[in-house]
């Protein structure tokens, strides 16, 4: 019996859907009975998509191909349902079909997008909006970078030739994740749907717990206790032309660029949970640590290197923190960059546990 | 070959680390300090905790503290060593009620009987405060308790199942944690647990309304003190029970402040602040 993508399920058996190959990307394995290829990708109909993995599939299928599937089966897998083909499966190509897609996409809180599913729906809220212009085929176009938050944490949005506006809550349905630098972004493009939606509460502090914190998200909190702070941090000297750190008086490739100070830290938090690598800049610790721009002026200084490193020690070791900021991923995994590190007290140290206990109600 | 990666600390109340009573097999070949499993099924070999200094004994060569938290004692032994001459130094200069929080691995003793004393050895001795130990009852309150309710829903199932546990929402180390109760404590009584806990977080509330009343009396007699006689303990008396204090409590925190050399007596039943 002939059937659609909306009506598959787990219990589907010895039926046939015609679909249109949407995506199909290969995926080499390495197992310990030798390698192989497999093939995975986006399938759908008009009445909707579905992701599907091909242990085995003609070679001659493209994206785009109208085929008929029979005797596939249906699982969940990573909480969605996944059409998988394999070699009992029938994959009869139909190149003279056309069809219409109906474009489905899972909603995502913004803490668990992950790039297993590119395509996404996100609610949430539009936040400092800046405009870039760029020329394409000769024509002045605009993008909007902005940031788009809701009550798990915000992630950037990039907007082509569109307008939303800021402190508003809007539905994009169909905008495509990506990463850049460890950190995840959004972008609406011409398909993208967006529509104004009501607002929600957002929280004061969404802490986590940092075994919970394995893909990025932007604009979160962690709480912990430092048990490692890096020697190399604290007050540091960079070239103004490159950022680079020096340690000489003069930068080796811009030797004529004027020497600044600057504050950087690196240590390792734990909560209990797990441990994280975390880094903080210049504002993030002048705030800590009570300094002005002017303390770091390279001609006048307020501060010493042994002065700043002591003073990072007493204020970030051994006492419960609260830090403010991004989980992004790095080449030796999740890390977190602050940008706000605060000492709790009993009155933090309350809304903190008020906020890790919304689990457990 | 891969560097192995740093084995972060486990956050457990005294009553976890107490009940322990089964220790991993050493992998042959391999040097160290074996994992112990708790009975919510925690892996440990490194801890991390926070409590008060109620005993110490220092020797030439190692220093003994007994650390509470709000449930009991944990045993801290600090070995003078070469590597973290640091340690022992910190550990002698600690005064006996000081809040401290310490890192370090766990280390274990079987008697003939089968009995396990568990002793810490630390790498890291750190003074504290009262919002620090908060935090870190907290912390193990909360980790502790979702460890609970990950060992109840696998408990449910016919056959322990890791990755339905992860559907509901667990992490993979609650999960694992499950999986362990499950295979070394089935009889151990979690309600038991679960309740020590708790009464855990109500010792922690209970000190900060205390802390917070003592500051009452000390801020009452700080701005009601004639600057010669003093303030009079009737009045300091009479402003408590406005608080519904009674006169019992009140002399507890006189005493205490006294103790503490924060207040003394100018003369029969009168005080001032230092």
């Amino acid at each position: 019996m002939t059937t659609s993508v909306d009506k598959l399920n787990e219990q589907t058996k010895n039926e046939t859907v015609v679909v249109k190959i949407l995506s199909l990307r290969e995926k080499e394995t390495k197992t310990e009975k030798g390698e192989g290829v497999y093939h995975f990708g986006m399938l759908g109909d008009a009445s909707g998509t579905l992701p599907f993995t091909a242990w085995s599939i003609p070679a001659t299928i493209r994206a785009g191909d109208v085929v008929e599937l029979k005797n596939f089966s249906v699982k969940t897998y990573n909480d969605s349902l996944r059409l998988y083909i394999d070699s009992r499966t029938d994959v009869v190509l139909r190149p003279d079909d056309k069809l219409d897609v109906k474009r489905v996409y899972r909603d995502y809180k913004i803490k668990n997008l992950n790039l297993r599913d590119v395509f996404v729906s996100v609610s949430g809220l539009i936040k400092d909006p800046i405009d870039k212009t760029y020329e394409k085929d000769g024509l002045e176009k605009t993008v909007t970078h902005c940031t788009l938050e809701d009550d798990t944490g915000s992630i950037r949005l990039s907007l082509f030739d569109r307008k939303l506006a800021p402190g508003r809550y809007y539905k994009i349905d169909g905008a495509k994740l990506s990463e850049y630098k460890g950190r995840y972004r959004l972008t609406a493009g011409d398909k993208t749907q967006i529509v104004e939606v009501n607002g929600f509460h957002l929280p004061e502090i969404r802490a986590y717990d940092l075994n919970e914190l394995q893909t990025p998200v932007d604009s979160v909190s962690i709480s912990g206790v430092v048990v490692f702070l890096g020697e190399k941090g604290g007050l540091i000297s960079r070239c103004s032309e490159c950022r680079k750190t020096v340690d000489d008086i003069r930068c080796p490739d811009h030797p004529e660029a004027k020497i600044i100070l600057d504050l950087y830290a690196y240590f390792t938090i734990e909560d209990g949970t797990g441990d994280m690598q975390c880094n903080a800049g210049r504002a993030a610790l002048m705030e800590l640590l009570g300094l002005k721009d002017e303390d770091l002026n390279i001609e006048k200084p307020k501060t010493s290197k042994a002065e700043v490193t002591r003073q990072l020690t007493e204020k970030l070791m051994s006492i419960p923190l609260l830090l403010d900021g991004d989980a992004v991923l790095g080449t030796n995994g999740p890390s977190f960059r602050a940008r706000m590190i605060r000492r709790m007290d009993d009155a933090l140290l309350k809304k903190v546990m008020e906020s890790y206990e919304v689990d457990l109600q | 070959m891969m560097p192995k990666k740093r084995e972060s600390s486990k956050w457990i109340s005294s009553r976890e680390l107490k009940d322990t009573t089964f220790i991993e097999e050493m992998p042959e070949g391999e040097r160290g300090k074996p994992f112990v499993v708790t009975p919510l099924g925690t892996r440990v070999k490194r801890i991390l905790i926070c409590g008060v200094v109620t005993a110490k004994s220092t020797e030439e060569t190692y220093t003994k503290l007994t650390v509470a938290d709000n449930i009991g004692p944990f045993y801290v032994t600090v070995f003078n060593s070469e590597y973290q001459p640091e340690t022992k130094e910190i550990a002698d200069s600690i005064e006996l009620n000081s809040i401290v929080t310490i890192m370090g691995r766990v280390n274990t003793f079987k008697t003939d009987d089968g009995t396990i004393y568990i002793n810490i050895n630390p790498e890291k001795v750190m003074l504290s405060d009262a919002v620090m130990m908060k935090y870190w009852t907290g912390r193990c309150q909360r980790i502790a308790t979702r460890k609970i309710l990950a060992i109840g829903e696998m408990s449910k199932l016919d056959s322990p199942d890791k990755a339905k546990i992860l559907a509901m929402g667990y992490s993979e180390e609650e999960a694992e944690c499950a999986m362990r109760h499950l295979e070394h404590y089935k009889s151990y009584n979690l309600q038991g647990m679960l309740e020590a806990i708790k009464s855990a977080s109500i010792v922690s509330e209970a000190q900060g309304a205390d802390a917070s009343l003592k500051d009452e009396v000390y801020s009452f007699i700080k701005s009601h003190a004639d600057p010669q006689k003093g303030c009079k303990y009737e009045d300091i008396v009479a402003h408590m029970k406005g608080k519904n204090i009674d006169q019992a409590e009140t002399d507890e925190f006189l005493n205490l402040l006294g103790s503490e050399g924060e207040i003394y007596e100018v003369a029969l039943k009168r005080y001032k602040a230092v």
